[in-house]
């Protein structure tokens, strides 16, 4: 569904991808792990139009998105949910999840995916009128998952959806992602959480600096020795 | 007689209104101040008061013409000396854009000097002037008018930014240009289009000003430039109530001040008012940055 071919992107000097390479298959749960500045925004960013890489490219079922502009390609199926959730404050709950089908145009199955999707939440369905200040982080990451939902994707990149919850916040959220795996939706995981992300994904790539050093089964992933040090928190 | 100088003021605010809301639509999306805004009001008095000389036109007709007139105006500012500046990653500085539209005012002032003359001129008329009174004030036809005209066009505008897919995508935006990329917003389409709205909106005003000051100039832009900035500044930047509440209080506070202090400070005091309002709110009487 997605193949990523040896991409090169910089800010300004500093080269922050280095020749990155990875694939998603259709109905995967792929994760990147990696420390802080290793890349995984940069990375998921370049993918979604955002930034552009200077060599390299990248394509999304079957079509050449290297250099496309960042609405087509959310218009192709390919979502992201931002690192920090980024939910548009200005708005009430239900607008959010209305921007999220921004660039649908069926409007009467929009209505109903609020139904169904968006308000699959019942904390969202409460809170529907209410401005969004007043959600906890853990709704706020299921007000972003929904609202990316909203968009009908083929693939959902998550960049860091434990970034700042409680434990218990961050075990729904995982709940929630092997719910949509059940539901036939890709995703790509980005995080920096390695353990609930590996052993919530089918395969995984562990980035350092910018390049892939490790990529494997999640499960494999999970007994090696180097992630295990580097990333798992074991003893040597 | 302070109910007269309201109505005045009242009727002067709106046109800063108009140009206010201009600069607020232009910075909420953007993050940047246009200093063109104020000649493109300029340019749409001057295409009014040529068509009405030359086309013959009638009020609707002049409003429309200069309406569209500095819609393509204005797109013309923002792809010539604003959108060349972005570069993808890194965000829209304020420093260049406001030394590029600088550039853009003298040119459009240059211009306009080349084609209509440096001089002030006078601006045709499409009514014979007349007063209503309504008991001990009167409220003369063109200040109608501009009232009329003005709360009309806010009103479409506060339709279209709640409810159409413009204008919650501008909302988007304005709150977060990266996430509104994310959602699928076509980011540059839609800073395009608020260009249009805001310069549309300075065109119309251009018209009003020119019927009621009977009088136009390329220089008319400068003044009341300065005036619309001014009322972001202290109703709020980015704040769309901020903008049409504030040009309506800077109306009525300048009117006030002639007709009770001394119209030689008038200026002085409406500013000076304005540097209290930010003293004591910083982001503005609306405003939340």
């Amino acid at each position: 569904m997605l193949e990523v071919d040896d991409i090169y992107v910089s800010y300004g000097h500093i080269d922050a991808v280095r020749g990155v390479s990875f694939n998603i298959k259709k109905g995967e749960i792929v994760t990147i792990i990696g420390a802080n500045g290793s890349g995984k925004t940069t990375t998921i960013n370049t993918i979604s139009g955002i930034l552009r890489c200077k060599k390299g490219s990248i394509q999304f079922l079957n079509k050449n998105i290297t250099r496309m502009a960042p609405h087509n390609i959310v218009q192709l199926g390919l979502v992201q949910i931002p690192e920090g959730r980024e939910i548009l404050t200005t708005l009430s709950v239900r607008e959010n999840l209305e921007m999220g089908a921004y660039c649908r145009k069926d409007k009467k199955r929009i209505q109903q995916d609020l139904e169904e999707t968006g308000f699959r939440f019942p904390v969202l369905k409460e809170r529907s009128k209410q401005p969004t200040g007043t959600l906890s982080g853990g709704e706020q990451q299921m007000l972003a998952i929904a609202r990316a939902l909203m968009a009908r994707p083929q693939l959902l990149m998550m960049d860091e959806p434990s970034l700042g919850l409680a434990p218990l916040a961050v075990e729904n959220i995982y709940q929630m992602i092997r719910q949509l795996k059940k539901e036939d939706i890709t995703i790509l995981l980005v995080e920096q959480n390695a353990k609930k992300a590996l052993l919530t994904a089918d395969r995984g790539y562990v980035l350092e600096s910018g390049k892939i050093v490790i990529s494997n089964d999640a499960a494999n992933l999970l007994l090696n020795d180097r992630v295990k040090e580097a990333y798992l928190g074991a003893e040597k | 007689m302070l109910v007269q100088q309201l109505i005045n003021g009242f009727a002067l605010g709106c046109t800063y209104s108009l140009l206010a809301l201009g600069y607020t639509l232009i910075f909420g999306v953007l993050k940047i101040l246009n200093i063109a805004h104020g000649d493109v009001f300029m340019v749409g008095a001057v295409i009014a008061a040529n068509l009405i000389l030359f086309a013959r036109a009638n009020f609707l007709f002049a409003l429309i013409g200069s309406m569209i007139g500095t819609m393509i105006v204005g797109i013309l500012v923002e792809r010539l000396t604003i959108r060349p500046l972005k570069s993808e990653g890194r965000p829209l500085l304020p420093l260049p854009p406001l030394i590029t539209t600088l550039g853009a005012v003298w040119v459009l002032e240059e211009l306009v000097i080349k084609i209509v003359g440096a001089q002030v001129q006078p601006f045709p008329s499409l009514y014979q002037e007349m007063n209503f009174n309504f008991g001990p004030f009167a409220v003369s036809l063109s200040q109608l008018i501009i009232i009329g005209v003005s709360f009309f066009l806010m009103f479409c505008l506060h339709l279209v930014v709640a409810k159409t897919k413009w204008g919650k995508g501008m909302r988007a935006v304005a709150e977060n240009a990266k996430t509104a990329c994310l959602l699928g917003i076509n980011v540059n389409g839609t800073i395009l289009i608020t260009f249009a709205v805001a310069s549309a909106l300075a065109g119309a005003a251009g018209l009003l000003v020119g019927l009621s000051y009977r009088a136009f100039s390329p220089f008319m832009g400068v003044e009341i430039g300065l005036k619309g900035f001014a009322v972001i500044l202290f109703g709020g930047m980015g704040n769309i109530w901020g903008a049409m509440v504030g040009g309506l209080i800077l109306g009525m506070v300048e009117i006030l001040s002639v007709g009770y202090l001394a119209s030689s400070f008038r200026d002085a005091f409406a500013f000076g008012l304005m540097i209290l309002i930010l003293l004591l709110k910083p982001a503005g009487l609306f405003g939340s940055r």
